[in-house]
């Protein structure tokens, strides 16, 4: 682990903030699946959020800017 | 590999490919236009569904897979760039070289790391360009033997 926790990006304006919400209420999409291939990432994540390597997937609003 | 939107929510797609948890539900929304024609990068299938990763309406700077259902192939041509890969547990891909290359390729572009980034930037513009203009079956045999009698 390299990393600490990384907090959720400030929007710089209305439209990502709009976005941010959307993806938080639950309009997103997988893009990349750790069943499928676990994120280089997942080390960091476990260490902090715990779970299993291929509990974590990449997601992604399905709005667009 | 051409292929046109012939439909852009998930109530069209085969309950194979409804997946609530990872956000695929039949009322999901895609960023897709209806009759629009799409590049194909890469492909994959797994357990009889298949995906392709294209450039849809929200294009940024990685591509996105779309459930096949979604599309009908307008032209069947393959990249001259493709590479294929079947893995041990029966997950099917097809893709550019630098995918198979760095097997964390597609994560890192997804990360908007540089390099990766700059990568498809080129890859997606000799797809785009790609020529698939072959000459007729006779006139390239007789090429070939005229080239290998030499």
């Amino acid at each position: 682990m390299n990393k600490g926790a990384i907090p959720d990006e400030s929007p710089r304006n209305l439209p990502e903030e709009l976005l941010l919400q959307d993806a938080k209420a639950g309009n997103y999409i997988v893009i990349h699946c750790g069943t499928d291939r676990l994120l280089g990432d997942a080390p960091r994540l476990i260490a902090i959020y715990g779970g299993n390597p291929e509990d974590w997937d990449k997601m992604t609003s399905i709005e667009a800017f | 590999m051409i292929i046109r939107c012939i439909a852009n929510t998930g109530a069209s797609l085969p309950d194979d490919y409804i997946e609530p948890a990872i956000g695929y539900t039949k009322e999901i929304q895609f960023s897709l236009t209806v009759g629009r024609e799409y590049v194909v990068y890469a492909f994959r299938e797994w357990r009889g569904t298949i995906w392709y990763y294209i450039c849809d309406d929200n294009y940024s700077y990685y591509p996105m897979q779309n459930p096949a259902p979604l599309f009908e192939v307008v032209d069947d041509r393959v990249s001259k760039y493709w590479r294929f890969k079947l893995s041990a547990n029966g997950f099917l891909m097809i893709a550019f070289e630098q995918w198979f290359t760095d097997p964390d390729f597609y994560d890192k572009l997804t990360d908007q790391e540089e390099a990766e980034i700059e990568i498809f930037d080129k890859v997606k513009e000799l797809m785009d360009a790609e020529d698939f203009d072959l000459p007729p079956l006779d006139v390239a045999v007789e090429k070939l033997r005229e080239t290998v009698s030499v």
